[in-house]
């Protein structure tokens, strides 16, 4: 009988063929130990993300309870909601990320990018998560929410702590409530700065707005930094460290993308297909529900497996073969539907737009597969150490 | 059958031009615009892949 349990490390060494056991042996799996159930197929991810009556993002995104007295949206912002408030939320911010407004951007990322591999260029070696994927998008981000340089290595610390869980606990542990209370006492006080000192940015747009005639309260204003510091950091270093393992891994693909740098969008996108940062995301029912046989009660929670969804042979052809041409537009890694990614735009930006100069500065990189380290969440999937040669 | 784009939602990620160029565009401003409202019925499994895939749930399907 196949067990999914993200909360055991030893998963996330190689999740892909207990989701493929998922698939075919258990769609609709329920995991009695910590009371949830599991979809796995990509019909049913996309009908569940299709339908956020049904599935709900009120209680949170994540299988762990919240800690007391926080709530999910407190932490996660519109990501915790559901229609129609979470439409208003995002929509405040909308104007910030739309794919025109991201390609504003192109000339500061690229100066960032070469900003930290000049420095890292003539030592021969590196930890690629470490001196480069958790720099760019923290000072993308930390831009975008006006977080001075001088706090952005503290704020990714505490970002990085807010989602690592220990091995077998399925509850955040103190060090990851203790981090996040620490991000909302910063961005407490950024908050109540910046609304002495309008400067026609996203912050304005949050600390400033209005819907329906009321103010955004102050909880709401702190969360929106919250989501956006984790959000605009984790998830696009895993991207870009897992994107350079796996080509890594796979000499032929390289061989294409050295050959032809406009396949480097294909890169992006094939690592987010196969090896999706983000690899799980919950919902919690609002009513029973049918699948597969099986009965799903009201308020329980579901898993929907982004991770197996990205690699079923009933959507991809091959779909465990790393191939960075190939036409990945079913992923599934950001989402779909009224939730889908805000920064989707800008992660594939920052991705394409780091990988390209990583293929300039430093294309003899090989890594030390000795030293890598891979961070452990349950729903995050990436490196945290992955030291290279050039 | 016929397309219908609720243009409030779209948020050109251009998945449905990938899926039916035939029918779909983006423009330089990245606006998109249904090219054919009425798609011929040879064109009608790439349409259904684009109304399915469409990240933002914009694109329906009128018979």
């Amino acid at each position: 009988m196949v067990e999914y349990n993200p909360f055991d490390w030893k998963h996330h060494d190689d999740p892909y063929p207990v989701y493929r056991a998922l698939r075919e042996e258990a769609p609709a799996y329920y995991n009695p130990e910590h009371d949830f159930w599991a979809l796995s197929r990509h019909e049913d991810v996309i009908a569940a993300f299709r339908d956020p009556e049904t599935y709900s993002s009120g209680q949170g995104v994540t299988l762990e309870p919240m800690p007391d007295d926080v709530t999910a949206q407190q932490l996660a912002s519109f990501l915790a909601m559901d229609p129609p408030k979470h439409d208003d939320v995002r929509g405040l911010i909308w104007r910030r990320f739309t794919r025109r407004r991201v390609k504003e951007l192109e000339g500061p990322v690229r100066a960032l990018a070469t900003l930290y591999l000049d420095r890292i260029a003539g030592n021969g070696q590196c930890d690629f998560i470490q001196d480069f994927a958790a720099k760019v998008p923290m000072d993308v981000i930390s831009e975008m929410l006006d977080v001075p340089e001088a706090d952005r290595d503290q704020l990714r610390h505490w970002a990085d702590t807010v989602v690592h869980r220990e091995d077998l606990q399925d509850i955040a542990p103190p060090a990851a409530v203790e981090a996040g209370m620490n991000l909302l006492q910063y961005f407490g006080a950024h908050v109540m700065k910046r609304k002495a000192e309008p400067k026609g940015d996203l912050v304005d747009d949050v600390v400033h707005a209005q819907i329906d005639g009321e103010p955004l309260n102050d909880i709401d204003t702190i969360a929106v930094h919250f989501l956006l510091a984790i959000a605009g950091n984790e998830t696009t270093t895993k991207l870009l460290g897992n994107a350079l393992y796996w080509l890594w891994k796979n000499p032929d693909q390289r061989k294409l993308v050295e050959k032809d740098p406009t396949l480097i969008p294909g890169w992006v996108d094939e690592t987010l297909r196969y090896d999706a940062s983000s690899q799980m995301v919950a919902r919690t029912l609002t009513r029973d529900v049918e699948v597969h046989g099986k009965t799903m009660k009201k308020g329980q929670k579901v898993a929907l497996l982004i991770g197996s969804a990205n690699r079923d042979d009933r959507v991809f052809d091959d779909p465990d073969r790393f191939d960075v041409r190939r036409k990945a537009s079913a992923t599934l890694a950001f989402g779909h539907g009224t939730h889908f990614c805000l920064g989707a735009s800008l992660a594939r930006l920052e991705g394409r737009i780091c990988l390209e100069e990583v293929m300039k500065r430093i294309p003899t990189f090989d890594v030390q597969p000795d030293g890598m380290k891979r961070m452990y969440a349950s729903n995050v999937r990436g490196l945290s150490s992955l030291p290279i040669r050039f | 059958m016929k397309v219908k784009l609720n243009q409030d939602l779209c948020e050109a990620n251009g998945v449905c031009v990938q899926e039916a160029p035939e029918v779909f565009k983006l423009d330089d401003d990245d606006v998109l615009h249904v090219l054919q409202t009425a798609p011929a019925e040879d064109l009608r499994a790439k349409v259904e892949a684009a109304v399915r895939l469409c990240p933002r749930n914009a694109l329906t399907l009128e018979e």
